[in-house]
C-alpha cells in the first residue's frame, strides 16, 4: 500500500515574507511577522515555540486552511495568492490534517471516521456534491489497511466514545492518509496526550516519514521533542528565531 | 331573491333538515320552569350514571318489567338550594296511547325511603292533553313511595276516563324512575 | 459510507429532538393529506348520495326554498305553494318518468322542544324514491301515517298505533315504517297528499314536485320547459351538488389554511432542528473542511439533512395517513357543515405527490438557511470555536 503520494516538488512549502494579522475587536493581532521558510520534501519538520508564538497559525496558512495577509506561500507548486486556486480540492488530495483534540466525528465509528474525507471525492477536483464515492471497496479496503497499520486493527467498528486519547489520536493519523497526502500537518497531536502515549503518536508519525518518505510538519511546544526532528523551526512572538 | 339564492337555500334546508332529524330521547327540557314550580328556587347538576348487567337485573326484578334497551344508563340531576341538597330530579320517556309520552319526576328523602315529591309531563300527544296535566291527576304522586304500587284503578285515579293507558304510563314511568333512584343508592 | 447514510447519523445524533421535530411534521402532513383527500372524496360521496337518490331536478314555488327553511325551522307557514294543476304540466312532458307531488307543513311545539314536520305524499313517491324499505304498507286510508326513522324512536310508536296531532285534533293510523334512510327522510311523518293538504287547509295546493327523467342528459332540456310554467322554479340537483360544494368549500378552505400555517411551523421546526445541530458541530464542519470538504459539499450535507428529515416527515404522514384516515376523517368531519355519511376520504397518489412537493419545497426554503450558515463558516474558525 502506498502511503503517500510521491513528492517531487522542490522546495515542498517555500514562503517569503509571510504575514499574517487578525482583527480581535478594535485590536489588530500580528500572529506572523513575516516568515521566510523553505521545507523540502521527505523533512520531518518540527515547529516549536510557546502558545500563541503563531505554530497554529502557520500550520493552518501551509495547510490551506487560511490565507496570509501579506507575503508569498508556495504549497507543493502551488502560489497560494494566485486567484483561481482552488484550496478544497488542494487540501484534499495533497495534505492531511492531525489536531491536538483529534476531532473525530461521534456518530461515526473508527472506519467511518477514516472514511470521511474520501465523501469528497478522492479523486481530482471532484467537488461537486454526488461525486461522493460511497463504500467503494479500494477506499475501505484502504481505510481498514490504515487503521493495522495504525495498530488498530481491531477496534475498526469502535466509536470514539469507546476509544482511548491514544486511540482517537490514532484513528485521526489514519483518516490523515486515507487520501494519500504529499504532506502531513500535525498540529500539537501530543498535547492532549500522557508521555507514553505520547511517544506512540510521535514514533508513528516518525516511522510515516522514514518508511514512506512522507513530508510531516509537526507544531508542538514540547520542548523535549526537538531533538528528534530532522530539522527545527523555532517561533517566537510571530518570527522565526 | 336571485337564483343562486334559492340552490343555496334549499341546499341549506336540507343539510338543517338532516340536523333535525337527530334526536335524543329524553332530554329535560325545561329545568328552569320545573324548578322553580317544584322547589321554588334552585340550581342543579347533571350527572351520568351507568346500569351495570347485575344492577339491570335487579331493577328489572323489582320493576317487574323489562328496562328498555337504550336505558343502558340513567341521568339525573341532583337540585341544590344554595350548597344544601333538596332533592333529585328525572326523567323518562315511555310509551302513551298516541305517542310519547316524557315525564318529569323530583324525589326527596322521606322518613322510610326516597318518595316523589312531584311528577310534571313535558311532552305528549295524548288526546286527554290537559286531564293528564291537571294538578288533580299530578299531585296524586306525591308522597308517593317504594311501597306503593303506581297501579292506575288500584292506588290511583285515572286522569280522565278514557286515558287509562296514558295514565299508567305515566304512573309506570314515575315508578320506574323511583325504583332506579333507589337502587343507584339515593346518590 | 454513503452522503446519505451520513447525513441521517447526524439527523439521529439527537434521537429526541429529530423524533420529535419529525413528529410534528407527520402530524402536519397526515392532517394536510387527509384534508386534500377529503375534497375528491366528498365531492364523490355528495354526488353518489344526491344521484343515489334517482331525482333529477325538482319544481318549487318562486321564493320558496330559503323562506320555506327560515320557517319551517322558526315553525311558521311556507307562503307560496305551486298549484296542483303544475303536476298535470310536469307529468305532460314526455321526458318526465316519475313526478312526485309533496306537500310539506310543519308544527312546532316550542314549550316541548320538538317540531313535526309532516309531508303529504302519494303513491309516486314510492316510485320515485324505489330505495326506501318500508316495513307494513303503504299510506291507503287519509288517517295512515308512515313514520320515518327518527319519528318512529322519538314517539315510541310502531305499527298498529296511534298518532294523535292535538294542535288538529287528527287521529292517524300508523300502517307503515322506513327503514333509516340516513338523510332527512327520517324525521318525517308521511301522510296521504289530500290529508295534508286539508289539515294545513291549502287544497290543490303542493310545496314541491320531485322528479325522474327517463334519461339524466336531458335535465337541461326538462329544465327549459319547466322554466316556463309560472311560479315555479327548477332546480336540478347538480346546482345542489355545486352549491353544496361552494358551502363546502368556505369551511374546508379556513381548515386548509389552518393545516398550511401548521405545516409552515412544522418546516420552523426543522430549520431549528438542523440549525441547532449546524451550530452545536461548528468542529465538525471545521474537520470536514480540513479533510477537504468544499463549502458546497457542506452545503449540500446540511441540505440534505433538511430534505430528508422533511421527507421522512412526510413519507410517516402518508403512513399516517393511510393507517388514521378514519379517525382523522371523524376528527376533520367536525369541523364541517356537512358531512355524508360513508367514507369521504379518497386517498390518492396525485395528491400524495402534491402535498410531498409542497413539504419538500418548504424544506428546500427552510434548509437554506442553515447550509449557507455551515457552509460559510470558515474552516479555521470553526476548530477554534469553543
Amino acid at each position: 500500500m502506498e502511503i503517500a503520494s510521491a513528492c517531487t516538488i522542490k522546495p515542498a512549502v517555500n514562503a517569503k515574507g509571510l504575514v499574517r494579522t487578525y482583527r480581535r475587536g478594535a485590536e489588530q493581532i500580528r500572529a506572523l511577522k513575516g516568515i521566510d521558510l523553505n521545507i523540502q520534501c521527505g523533512e520531518f519538520v518540527g515547529v516549536v515555540g510557546h502558545s500563541g508564538a503563531g505554530k497554529t497559525t502557520l500550520l493552518n496558512l501551509i495547510g490551506l486552511m487560511d490565507r496570509a495577509t501579506e507575503g508569498s506561500l508556495s504549497v507543493l507548486g502551488h502560489d497560494t495568492a494566485r486567484r483561481g486556486v482552488r484550496f478544497d480540492a488542494l487540501r484534499r488530495k495533497n495534505i492531511g490534517f492531525v489536531f491536538q483534540e483529534f476531532y473525530l466525528m461521534p456518530t461515526l465509528t473508527a472506519l467511518e471516521n477514516v472514511l470521511l474525507p474520501t465523501m469528497w471525492g478522492k479523486a481530482r477536483d471532484m467537488t461537486e456534491i454526488g461525486s461522493a464515492i460511497s463504500d467503494r471497496v479500494p477506499s475501505r479496503q484502504r481505510a481498514a489497511e490504515l487503521l493495522k497499520l495504525v495498530g488498530l486493527g481491531q477496534r475498526m467498528t469502535h466509536k470514539p466514545s469507546e476509544l482511548s486519547g491514544g486511540e482517537m489520536q490514532r484513528v485521526a493519523v489514519a483518516r490523515a492518509l486515507v487520501n494519500s497526502p504529499r504532506l502531513l500537518l500535525a498540529d500539537e497531536p501530543t498535547g492532549n496526550l500522557d508521555t507514553v502515549t505520547r511517544d506512540g503518536i510521535f514514533n508513528l508519525l516518525l516511522a510515516l516519514n522514514r518508511d514512506s518518505g512522507l513530508t510531516v510538519i509537526v507544531a508542538t511546544h514540547d520542548l523535549s521533542l526537538e531533538s528528534r526532528f530532522t530539522r527545527v523551526v523555532r517561533l517566537e512572538d510571530g518570527n522565526v528565531v | 331573491m336571485g337564483r343562486a339564492t334559492t340552490v343555496a337555500a334549499l341546499a341549506l334546508s336540507t343539510l338543517v333538515l338532516a340536523g333535525t332529524a337527530a334526536a335524543s330521547l329524553c332530554v329535560w327540557r325545561q329545568p328552569d320552569t320545573d324548578i322553580s314550580g317544584i322547589f321554588g328556587s334552585g340550581s342543579y347538576k347533571t350527572v351520568f350514571a351507568d346500569i351495570t348487567d347485575s344492577l339491570k337485573v335487579k331493577i328489572e326484578k323489582r320493576l317487574g318489567i323489562a328496562l328498555d334497551a337504550d336505558e343502558t344508563q340513567f341521568k339525573y340531576f341532583p337540585v341544590f338550594k344554595g350548597t344544601k341538597r333538596v332533592g333529585t330530579v328525572m326523567t323518562h320517556a315511555g310509551k302513551g296511547q298516541f305517542g310519547a309520552i316524557e315525564v318529569v319526576v323530583a324525589v326527596v328523602e322521606g322518613d322510610s325511603g326516597p318518595v316523589i315529591k312531584a311528577v310534571r309531563i313535558q311532552r305528549d300527544r295524548e288526546k286527554a292533553k290537559a286531564a293528564l296535566r291537571s294538578t288533580e291527576f299530578l299531585s296524586q304522586f306525591k308522597g308517593m313511595g317504594l311501597t306503593d304500587k303506581f297501579t292506575v284503578g288500584e292506588d290511583l285515579k285515572t286522569a280522565v276516563a278514557g286515558a287509562e293507558k296514558a295514565s299508567q304510563a305515566v304512573a309506570t314511568a314515575a315508578r320506574k324512575l323511583l325504583i332506579v333512584y333507589d337502587e343507584l343508592g339515593r346518590p | 459510507m454513503s452522503f446519505i447514510k451520513f447525513a441521517l447519523k447526524n439527523l439521529f445524533a439527537h434521537k429526541t429532538r429529530t423524533t420529535l421535530t419529525l413528529g410534528s411534521m407527520t402530524v402536519a402532513v397526515a392532517v394536510l393529506f387527509t384534508l386534500v383527500s377529503f375534497n375528491s372524496g366528498y365531492e364523490k360521496a355528495l354526488k353518489t348520495q344526491l344521484q343515489g337518490m334517482g331525482i333529477h331536478m325538482m319544481v318549487v314555488p318562486v321564493g320558496c326554498p330559503y323562506e320555506a327553511a327560515s320557517l319551517i325551522l322558526k315553525g311558521g307557514k311556507i307562503p307560496n305553494y305551486l298549484p296542483a294543476d303544475v303536476l298535470k304540466e310536469v307529468q305532460a312532458i314526455p321526458e318526465v318518468d316519475v313526478a312526485a307531488p309533496m306537500f310539506m307543513s310543519a308544527i312546532v311545539r316550542p314549550d316541548e322542544g320538538r317540531t313535526d314536520i309532516y309531508v303529504g305524499i302519494d303513491s309516486s313517491t314510492i316510485r320515485l324514491k324505489n330505495w326506501w324499505k318500508l316495513k307494513g304498507k303503504f299510506l291507503t286510508k287519509p288517517n295512515d301515517v308512515i313514520l320515518g326513522s327518527d319519528v318512529k324512536l322519538i314517539e315510541l310508536s310502531t305499527i298498529g298505533d296511534q298518532i294523535y296531532m292535538p294542535e288538529k285534533d287528527v287521529t292517524l293510523d300508523v300502517v307503515g315504517e322506513l327503514q333509516p334512510t340516513g338523510n332527512e327522510d327520517d324525521g318525517f311523518f308521511y301522510i296521504p297528499l289530500a290529508t295534508a293538504q286539508a289539515m294545513f287547509d291549502q287544497p290543490d295546493k303542493l310545496t314541491g314536485i320531485s322528479i325522474r327523467l327517463k334519461n339524466p342528459d336531458d335535465a337541461p332540456v326538462v329544465a327549459a320547459k319547466l322554466g316556463k310554467i309560472k311560479g315555479a322554479e327548477v332546480i336540478t340537483m347538480g346546482e345542489l351538488l355545486g352549491t353544496m360544494m361552494t358551502l363546502m368549500g368556505s369551511a374546508k378552505s379556513l381548515l386548509l389554511s389552518i393545516v398550511m400555517i401548521i405545516i409552515v411551523i412544522s418546516a420552523l421546526g426543522v430549520l431549528n432542528t438542523v440549525l441547532m445541530s449546524v451550530f452545536e458541530r461548528t468542529k465538525e464542519i471545521g474537520v470536514m473542511r480540513a479533510t477537504g470538504a468544499s463549502q458546497a459539499h457542506i452545503f449540500g450535507l446540511v441540505w440534505l439533512e433538511t430534505l430528508m428529515l422533511s421527507l421522512l416527515g412526510g413519507i410517516g404522514g402518508l403512513g399516517l395517513a393511510l393507517v388514521g384516515a378514519r379517525a382523522l376523517e371523524t376528527v376533520v368531519k367536525k369541523f364541517l357543515p356537512l358531512a355524508p355519511k360513508g367514507s369521504v376520504v379518497a386517498l390518492e397518489p396525485g395528491s400524495f405527490l402534491l402535498i410531498m412537493a409542497f413539504v419538500l419545497g418548504i424544506a428546500v426554503v427552510a434548509g437554506f438557511y442553515p447550509a449557507l450558515r455551515a457552509a460559510r463558516a470558515k474552516p479555521i474558525e470553526a476548530l477554534r470555536s469553543e
